[in-house]
């Protein structure tokens, strides 16, 4: 009498271990291989945006004074980053504070486009100054008299910035707000 | 245990060649996303600007003479002057497979700001 074999399914076991090998290989190779630019792709352009509209202000403002005035190309160059910036699905904010001499004074010039009108508080050597802006509007105020190396502070919102300046020289300070979706880059600027 | 072995030998074989032409195709024919080469684009305007070559070709509105300066090799590319109301000089090209880089100058020795494009495509 033959014994009688169990058939086993060790051949049947053997194909499925190795097509989930596999599997687990073409998983690894598609990560591994995968772009994943889109959301990065999207930040980096954001970024580099809004770095090249950051320092580009100062230029704006250089190349200003020779022509239109400081404040007004600062103005001109605001309303097209601004519209640049909704042409990219994005929201520019931003505020700029600029001083000039003014004979022996100091005239401090402010644009606001917050989306919001803002009271801007400046401290110029200890003599206090508040400026309440519209939205899309500038402001100026002149300060008597200040020393020419100057302790200069602006407030605005949670902000508050300290700068050294010189009264004679042509100062800009630069702040700026840029969000996309759920993305959002903060900067500034001085010059 | 003979039948084993065999099946393991050919799974083996089928990894290796799998492994093979995966790798091989993912480099040689993959699709780049256009999405991709915008920053690259972006650096090599900026390149330029630091090197003093972008803003004098742009305010003179030789949009040839920034593209013949873009090095995007593997790439065709064309350069286009935009002003902010609207009007546009130079060369350009649309489809699904070609990416913009954007660059904003304020001017060059006046207050005259622009935007320069440069397209890229395979």
């Amino acid at each position: 009498m033959r014994a009688i074999k169990k058939k086993t399914m060790k051949g049947q076991f053997f194909l499925i271990g190795a097509f989930l090998i596999l599997l687990l290989f073409y998983i690894g190779i598609s990560t591994f291989f995968a772009p994943a630019y889109s959301q990065k792709g999207i930040k980096g352009e954001m970024a580099n945006f809004f770095s090249n509209v950051r320092d580009e202000y100062p230029a704006a403002l250089n190349l200003g004074l020779n022509s239109t005035g400081g404040a007004q190309a600062l103005v001109n160059f605001t309303g097209i980053v601004v519209n640049a910036s909704k042409s990219r699905g994005a929201t520019l904010a931003t505020l700029w504070i600029l001083t000039q001499n003014s004979s022996d004074n100091l005239n401090v010039t402010i644009g606001n486009y917050m989306g919001t009108a803002l009271n801007v508080t400046l401290n110029v050597s200890d003599s206090l100054s508040t400026l309440e802006i519209g939205d899309g509007e500038t402001a100026s105020v002149v300060f008597a008299s200040p020393l020419s190396e100057l302790a200069f502070r602006a407030s605005f919102n949670t902000t508050e910035k300290n700068l050294l300046l010189e009264k004679y020289k042509t100062n800009l300070y630069v702040f700026l707000d840029m969000r996309k979706g759920s993305d959002k880059i903060t900067g500034e600027t001085v010059a | 245990m003979k039948g084993f072995w065999r099946i393991v030998e050919s799974v083996m074989a089928v990894i290796i060649v799998m492994g093979f032409l995966l790798s091989a195709g993912s480099v040689y024919i993959s699709k780049t996303d256009p999405q991709e080469l915008v920053p690259a684009g972006y650096e090599r305007l900026k390149d330029l600007d630091a090197r003093g070559l972008l803003r004098p070709l742009a305010t003179n509105g030789d949009y040839d003479g920034i593209n013949v300066l873009v090095e995007m090799p593997g790439y065709s590319h064309a350069v286009q002057l935009c002003d902010f109301d609207g009007a546009c000089t130079g060369n350009y090209t649309e489809g699904s497979n070609v990416a913009v880089s954007a660059y904003i100058i304020a001017g060059h020795g006046s207050y005259s700001p622009q935007e320069i494009r440069l397209y890229m495509w395979r």
